[in-house]
């Protein structure tokens, strides 16, 4: 055996993939060959190492926080089997969180009904929070655009795809600019398994950014 | 005994050595625990396929793979959403120390070396990073692989073997 040879099996040698007698010579000559005795050690540190990278393990809350979601899944699905409304499968509440940077001050507006105020011009990135409470796999999303304003990227006012909601909090951020002033009305609707829901945000273009005093606050549909 | 307790009593013993593999595969927390949900409700809905096969940890460990996999290509279609987990609120309105549940990646990984390697294997293509992930970090067997990923044994050995080759040449300057 030449070192060529070595090197080419050097990666079975160390699986153990290679039959009693290969074994044998390539351990004859990894004993006599110092450059091939090198190789082995530099291949066998690697492979430690490799072995070695460090994951983060579950926590034990992790583990039965996530068996029990099966068992909740579950008997939502016997739920679903004797009668309860289709929407039962289909939970979505909307949170409104709109974040503002006014020279660097950010600001957090909602109320009674959720106003989204922009300045003409202007470019925010209006976050939808949409909380499902179950994943839907092949959900539609649409969103209808008031005249005021366009999403960056999509020169249509009605954007559609399909995604995928996870169960609990997803967001969804639109970069939107506004283009004409005055009111309107951003209409983000989700269906999924034919049942439908529609949540609406009033959009407000003015003049210039105005600073906004206000609390966080969620409003279910 | 109801099913849920079977199916966790038949799981259990796999999850931490999955939690890894997710971890390698995702590349942070939050959707490495994503992927093991979405792993615990797709195995327990295959419940009866799951208590009569052999290698459990290899059948999980494809059904995870799978996922992972479906994941990327359908989040490369939805450019507009970014799923997240539901520290959300937190993400937002404050800025909350890591919680024992998600240690920051960058804790775990002090070790200059184990750097190195990481930066060498992000810099592999997908399907080599992948078997070097499932042979060399967490050790599945050929035949383990061969169900895993659906692919057979010959394609796999050269697959590693060229793994291993490319990985070499990345590491190079340092060895």
């Amino acid at each position: 055996m030449n070192c060529n040879d070595f090197e080419q099996w050097l990666d079975d040698y160390l699986d153990r993939d290679l039959g009693p007698e290969q074994m044998a010579v390539m351990a004859t000559h990894q004993q006599a060959c110092d450059s091939c005795r090198r190789r082995i050690d530099e291949e066998q540190k690697l492979r430690t190492a490799l072995r070695r990278i460090p994951a983060p393990e579950p926590s034990a809350a992790f583990i039965e926080q996530a068996l029990q979601r099966v068992t909740r899944r579950q008997r939502m699905r016997r739920s679903k089997r004797i009668g309860f409304a289709l929407a039962a499968g289909l939970v979505l509440s909307l949170s409104i969180t709109a974040l503002f940077d006014i020279g660097n001050q950010p600001a957090i507006m909602s109320g009674q009904k959720p106003v989204v105020q922009i300045a003409l011009n202007e470019k925010r990135n209006v976050k939808l929070v949409f909380n499902s409470a179950t994943e839907l796999d092949a959900a539609q999303v649409t969103l209808r655009l008031p005249e005021q304003v366009r999403v960056a990227g999509y020169p249509d006012r009605q954007i559609s795809w399909a995604a995928r909601l996870k169960q609990g909090k997803n967001l969804l951020v639109l970069p939107v600019s506004a283009q004409h002033f005055g009111h309107g009305t951003l209409v983000a609707e989700i269906e999924h398994d034919g049942v439908k829901k529609s949540f609406t945000v009033d959009l407000d273009v003015i003049d210039q950014p105005q600073s906004i005093r206000s609390h966080p606050g969620s409003r279910t549909v | 005994m109801p099913s849920d307790k079977i199916f966790a009593d038949l799981v259990r013993p796999h999850l931490k050595s999955l939690y890894r593999l997710a971890y390698r595969l995702a590349g942070n927390v939050p959707d490495a625990e994503d992927l093991i949900q979405d792993l615990l409700f797709k195995a327990y809905d295959r419940l009866d396929e799951f208590r009569a096969i052999e290698k459990p940890r290899a059948w999980l460990a494809r059904v995870l793979y799978t996922r992972f996999i479906d994941n990327r290509r359908r989040d490369s279609r939805s450019p507009l959403f970014l799923a997240v987990d539901n520290s959300i609120e937190e993400i937002e309105l404050s800025s909350e120390p890591a919680t024992e549940n998600n240690p920051p990646e960058t804790e775990a990984i002090r070790d200059a070396e184990h750097q190195h390697l990481l930066r060498a294997l992000a810099r592999l293509p997908d399907d080599q990073r992948t078997i070097l992930i499932l042979a060399d970090i967490e050790g599945f067997t050929l035949s383990e692989m061969e169900a895993i990923l659906d692919t057979p044994i010959g394609t796999l050995k050269s697959r590693l073997h060229r793994a291993r080759a490319r990985l070499r040449e990345l590491l190079r300057p340092r060895l």
